[in-house]
């Protein structure tokens, strides 16, 4: 739907090197664990991948990889339920971004941390309708911490941006 | 026109999220000791306790088990064999609103 075009050997394979990258960023979170502060609080790195695709032009592949990177995660590291939160939490936050990025008044910090906030809100939405009201409890701290890392993850992609921004001219 | 690092309309975000977190939290939290325990599995509420009465109760699911724990007017997640064991590193709680997630099973106790 979104590449009627063949791909070019070069797009295949680095896009596929964003793939791996993002899984390994998963992997470096879920080794380190932050969800200690409240239930699921992260990094986020691999949402620096999405943004530096996004701002560079590619929607459709950042969308495409980020879907398959929690989609390959969730065998490696998740279960079933875990899988309804990240899933449902990176589609509405990569399409909350992708509307914003229309702007380009939004800098990489602001894109970030609202793609942060919207993937927290999602997954309490989630947790209030499977798990029970309690959950609203965490929301302040979720939304601090997601805002902590929004910040770190805007300004990391920015200056991976800046280093291979020429990277998709002549793919 | 180059995407900035940090624009107006960033900062302006930033404080949209710091407000909404602080209204929130003020809405939410309560300095006053609660007086009832109320255990939710899968959104339905199981059990009600009163917080001034020790207890200790196992809840069992097919998820897994929580043992909770009510002592000197707290409560707390003593064992669970959930994988990542945030019910029991969330300690005791004792305030109104306060909230112990099992996310893995699924289980809520909060403090009313």
């Amino acid at each position: 739907m979104i590449y009627m075009k063949a791909l070019s050997s070069k797009k295949i394979t680095i896009y596929a090197l964003f793939t791996a990258a993002s899984i390994l960023f998963g992997y470096v979170e879920y080794l380190l664990p932050l969800n200690f502060i409240a239930p699921g609080v992260k990094l986020g790195m691999a949402n620096g991948i999405f943004l530096v695709l996004l701002l560079s032009g590619n929607f459709g592949a950042a969308f495409i990889i980020n879907v398959v990177r929690i989609l390959l995660s969730a065998l490696l590291f998740a279960t079933p339920f875990s899988l309804l939160f990240s899933l449902s939490a990176g589609i509405v936050s990569s399409l909350f971004m992708w509307v914003l990025s229309k702007s380009k008044r939004v800098g990489f910090i602001g894109i970030s941390v609202a793609g942060g906030a919207a993937h927290n809100i999602t997954q309490l939405l989630i947790a209030r309708l499977t798990v029970g009201g309690g959950v609203w409890f965490y929301t302040p701290f979720l939304l601090v911490t997601g805002l902590i890392a929004g910040m770190a993850v805007g300004f990391l992609s920015w200056l991976v941006f800046g280093r291979i921004k020429n990277l998709f001219k002549k793919i | 026109m180059k995407r900035k690092l940090l624009s107006l309309a960033d900062i302006l975000i930033i404080l949209g999220v710091i407000l909404s977190a602080f209204i929130i939290f003020f809405s939410f939290y309560s300095s006053n000791n609660g007086n009832r325990v109320v255990v939710t599995i899968e959104n339905k509420t199981v059990a009600e306790f009163d917080l001034n009465i020790d207890l200790n109760r196992t809840f069992s699911t097919e998820d897994g088990f929580n043992n909770l724990i009510i002592e000197n007017g707290s409560c707390k997640v003593e064992t669970a064999d959930c994988k990542d064991g945030i019910c029991i590193s969330r300690g005791k709680i004792s305030k109104i609103g306060e909230s112990i997630v099992c996310l893995p099973h699924k289980l809520i106790v909060e403090i009313k």
